[in-house]
């Protein structure tokens, strides 16, 4: 029971978002014991949604959602989506094959080169495949359905159109695309993440929708979705990295994926979780940009061996 | 299962129908998310999130029986997912709590006309009342009331915390409860 100078206090910790579970409990009770308590209860809800509600738009809310369910077009035009599939011809391995179920022929382009890679899909949607990402597309996409499959980290621009949904497989995901924008790594973590629209990721049993801002994980046979905090995501395709004051551990994870590149580090350098790196590189080589973080640290130097670079103390 | 109804109606009346959620629904549900996840642009989100997959699933609209209570619940969801999965500082609220918001939310429910009545009526009471408040009570009242600020922004105006402009708010409340009450 709670004592009647407590109940003010209560209503006022519970509407304000600070009433503990206990106390929740002694409120409910109170609020239940009379039509008086009951009274007083509402009246200071009813006074509290009037502070609050103001500050949420109806009106603007449903401007934005007339947007949102408007039907979208295709934009890009004709010409590019022919240079994008001769540039991607020439250096790619192209290779043709028979789908066992189907008579539809499917093409499988593979990125071996550095330079992320276009391919325009006979829709119009766009991929971009990074270095040692693959994906495989009929050369017609037939009976209103589009699906295609791929490996390694690719992002796709996918166009919208209700009737012929947009999916997507790799070995354990399955993408199924609302007219989108995102980006999917199977390479060193799988991944979605997407830019812009909505998709939906199957893996296993388990389902999600993710939309702008979001990815999903699949971790241990687990899929997690969570909103995307690293600002570097997209940087392969975008040719930008930016770090904040950023760890080089967390750095070097970046970097790695931008580059598709190894990190390993020689016995003296325990140390680097110490050192935070600040500026932004733009559209440079991994040699480049391990010359510019060396001039900003210049304590840690770097060698690199191919694919592998060998981080050491240089003091 | 009344799917006709559906196929039935044309795209005016399915713009209609949305027009009249938004209207009923959208600042409730807003301030119910808010309530549980503290995060006045998330809610907002986690709202239109839900009234966009109800648009997107339309052909199933009227085998929903209880429109208010299918928003609330998945609102509830929403939030409760939001706060696993972001890990955000929110901790999870008890089903006690949950039993007072289900009487929160009926406080605050009537029908049309007697809410216009009354919220007239209440709003009127409300801005004398707010006059007598404390100076930065009032001002951070204000922001947030009457220029519908979120507490993110009003912090940075006034250049105080967002902690301080919510505990200035639960002020303004607690003080608006009083004098109100007296009259």
């Amino acid at each position: 029971m709670i004592q009647k100078m407590n109940t003010n206090e209560y209503i006022d910790k519970y509407l304000t978002g600070q009433i503990t579970d206990e106390e929740s409990a002694q409120l409910l009770d109170w609020v239940k014991e009379s039509a008086e308590h009951k009274k007083e209860f509402d009246d200071a809800c009813r006074l509290w949604y009037l502070l609050q509600s103001d500050k949420f738009n109806s009106d603007k809310a449903f401007e934005e959602f007339k947007q949102k369910t408007k039907k979208k077009s295709i934009i890009i035009p004709l010409w590019q989506k022919i240079s994008a599939v001769a540039a991607v011809a020439l250096i790619a391995i192209v290779s043709l094959s028979i789908l066992s179920k189907t008579d539809v022929n499917t093409i499988t382009i593979q990125n071996t080169e550095m330079a992320v890679q276009t391919v325009s899909l006979p829709d119009g949607s766009t991929i971009y495949l990074q270095k040692d990402a693959s994906v495989t597309y009929p050369e017609k996409f037939e009976n209103g359905s589009r699906t295609i499959s791929a490996t390694g980290n690719i992002f796709c621009e996918i166009f919208h159109n209700e009737s012929a949904p947009f999916s997507l497989t790799d070995n354990d995901l399955h993408i199924t695309v609302l007219g989108t924008s995102f980006q999917v790594n199977t390479h060193d973590s799988v991944f979605v993440f997407v830019e812009t629209g909505k998709v939906r990721v199957s893996a296993g049993e388990q389902n999600a929708v993710i939309t702008a801002g979001e990815r999903a994980d699949w971790n241990n046979k687990k899929l997690i979705c969570s909103k995307n905090t690293e600002v570097n995501l997209l940087s392969w395709k975008t040719g930008v990295l930016k770090f904040d004051n950023t760890d080089l551990q967390s750095v070097f994870t970046d970097l790695s994926r931008h580059y598709n590149c190894t990190f390993s580090y020689t016995k003296k350098c325990s140390d680097i979780q110490n050192y935070k790196l600040t500026g932004t590189y733009q559209d440079l080589s991994l040699e480049q940009t391990l010359q510019m973080i060396e001039l900003a640290i210049p304590d840690i130097h770097y060698d690199v061996n191919g694919s592998e670079v060998v981080v050491s103390n240089s003091k | 299962m009344g799917t006709n109804n559906s196929q039935e109606r044309t795209e005016k009346e399915w713009n209609l129908l949305f027009k009249s959620i938004y209207d009923e629904y959208f600042k409730k549900l807003c301030v119910f998310a808010n309530s549980i996840i503290n995060d006045e642009e998330e809610a907002e989100e986690i709202v239109q999130g839900i009234i966009l997959k109800l648009w997107e699933q339309r052909e199933n609209y009227d085998t929903i029986e209880n429109l208010t209570s299918y928003l609330y619940r998945s609102v509830k969801n929403s939030c409760i997912n939001i706060i696993t999965h972001n890990k955000i500082e929110e901790k999870y609220k008890s089903e006690t709590w949950f039993a007072l918001k289900a009487m929160e939310i009926q406080a605050t429910e009537k029908t049309p006309q007697e809410e216009q009545d009354e919220h007239d009526k209440q709003e009127a009471n409300l801005r004398n009342a707010i006059e007598l408040l404390p100076e930065r009570c009032k001002e951070v009242l204000t922001l947030s009331k009457f220029e519908g600020k979120r507490n993110k922004d009003i912090a940075e105006e006034l250049d105080i915390s967002v902690k301080a402009v919510e505990a200035n708010i639960t002020r303004a409340f607690t003080t608006l409860r009083k004098i109100l009450k007296n009259n």
